[in-house]
């Protein structure tokens, strides 16, 4: 196996985890929105929902940022 | 009737007619010189273009001939048809004006209306880890961007031979196992009825090529799979057999900052050295699946497809493995 597909295999099994991390966090933070009435616990899930978002934005942009440096050194290392 | 001769009736009928269709297609097509460079060969051949219209029809004949027969799928297989009909309508407006990296995707939003309107929506998915979810709220929302999103994403991954349509048949045959397995009658209909014309249309698709599904067939099979996910409930499913999408799409739009056209993105992310594919050794060129596998070493197209092929099995076994212990 050489290390391009060794890589994306890697990437594959990371994004498996954020994938379902993310489908998680979404689904827990939407819960007091979508379950309750009351004006309080909307505003509470609308700012979790916000939190999960963002979370899950900086993990995918480390994702990426995992993979630039990855692929650089790869590169780098080849020539 | 029983489910497993409909669905033989179906694919053999929708395979028949993508087959007739492209034969005859790809003939008068390359006589009106409706014709793309293959780039990635040595000699650059002139191959058939927008062969795509043929696999939109070959669709349209497997829902068509399912609804036939089966009656409580009407609405279903009317609700995807509709879907990839408009995107096959933006996509061949992007293969005849050019619409710009920004304009196809907003287009593309347009994709995801029949399904929000058509009254089919259960916004309870099962989630992996949650079991069923109330998104009441969110759920449309998701279903409004899936198909333009994912028809943009299947869009770029569609840059070698046979690629799009191999990874697309993969995608359906683990939605087609999970649904058997979950007893998914509309999960079931709707993978196994698009099975027909992709095999059909990989005949000629796949390496080395004799027609390009262009614009128009690369949306409008990601429009069709979106609405498959979402008619057929398998959205955590699919996401996770879409994984090398996720990573491709993801990767080209940050590493190139934004939605762009491939004439619009100054550096390639391959280079061509004869039949050999390798990445481009700038560390500032844009990372995609492709340019990731040929890091190490210059492979041949047919060897980065069976790749690329291996990469979206192995999606597939995680969202069965997902389906079957964290569900």
């Amino acid at each position: 196996m050489d290390r391009g597909f060794a890589l994306s295999l890697f990437l594959i099994l990371i994004a498996w985890a954020l994938v379902i991390f993310g489908f998680y966090i979404i689904a827990e933070a939407l819960v007091p929105i979508e379950t309750k009435d009351k004006l309080m616990s909307r505003v509470i899930g609308i700012a979790k929902v916000v939190g999960a978002f963002f979370l899950l934005g900086i993990l995918l942009y480390a994702w990426f940022l995992l993979t630039k440096y990855f692929v650089v050194k790869i590169k780098t290392s080849g020539s | 009737m029983k489910l497993t001769i409909v669905l033989g009736i179906v694919s053999t009928v929708s395979y028949l007619s993508t087959d007739f269709l492209l034969r005859s297609f790809i003939p008068r097509l390359r006589s009106a010189g409706i014709l793309g460079e293959d780039v990635h060969k040595p000699n650059r051949p002139k191959i058939a273009e927008r062969g795509g219209f043929a696999l939109v029809l070959g669709i349209m004949a497997s829902q068509i001939t399912l609804s036939m027969m089966i009656r409580e799928i009407r609405m279903y297989s009317f609700t995807l048809l509709c879907s990839t009909l408009i995107a096959a309508v933006i996509g061949s407006l992007d293969d005849m004006i050019d619409l710009g990296g920004r304009l196809k995707p907003a287009l593309s939003i347009l994709c995801g209306l029949p399904l929000v309107t058509s009254g089919l929506l259960h916004p309870r998915p099962t989630l992996p880890l949650i079991g069923r979810a109330r998104l009441y709220y969110v759920y449309p929302l998701f279903a409004l961007l899936l198909p333009g999103v994912f028809s943009n994403a299947l869009n770029m991954i569609d840059v070698l031979n046979g690629m799009m349509v191999s990874n697309s048949v993969i995608i359906l045959f683990f939605l087609s196992i999970i649904s058997i397995f979950s007893g998914n009658y509309t999960g079931i209909l709707l993978t196994i009825s698009l099975l027909g014309p992709l095999i059909a249309f990989y005949k000629y698709n796949s390496y080395p090529t004799k027609v390009f599904a262009g614009n128009v067939g690369s949306l409008s099979l990601g429009s069709c799979l979106a609405s498959i996910a979402i008619l057929g409930r398998l959205e955590a499913s699919f996401a996770i057999a879409c994984i090398p999408l996720l990573i491709t799409g993801f990767m080209i739009v940050t590493s190139v900052g934004g939605f762009k056209e491939k004439k619009e993105i100054a550096m390639r992310p391959v280079k061509v050295d004869g039949s050999l594919i390798k990445a481009n050794p700038d560390p500032r060129a844009p990372i995609t699946l492709v340019s990731i596998l040929t890091l190490d070493k210059g492979k041949d197209e047919p060897r980065i497809v069976l790749e690329s092929n291996l990469l979206f099995m192995i999606s597939g076994v995680l969202a069965l493995l997902t389906y079957f212990f964290l569900t």
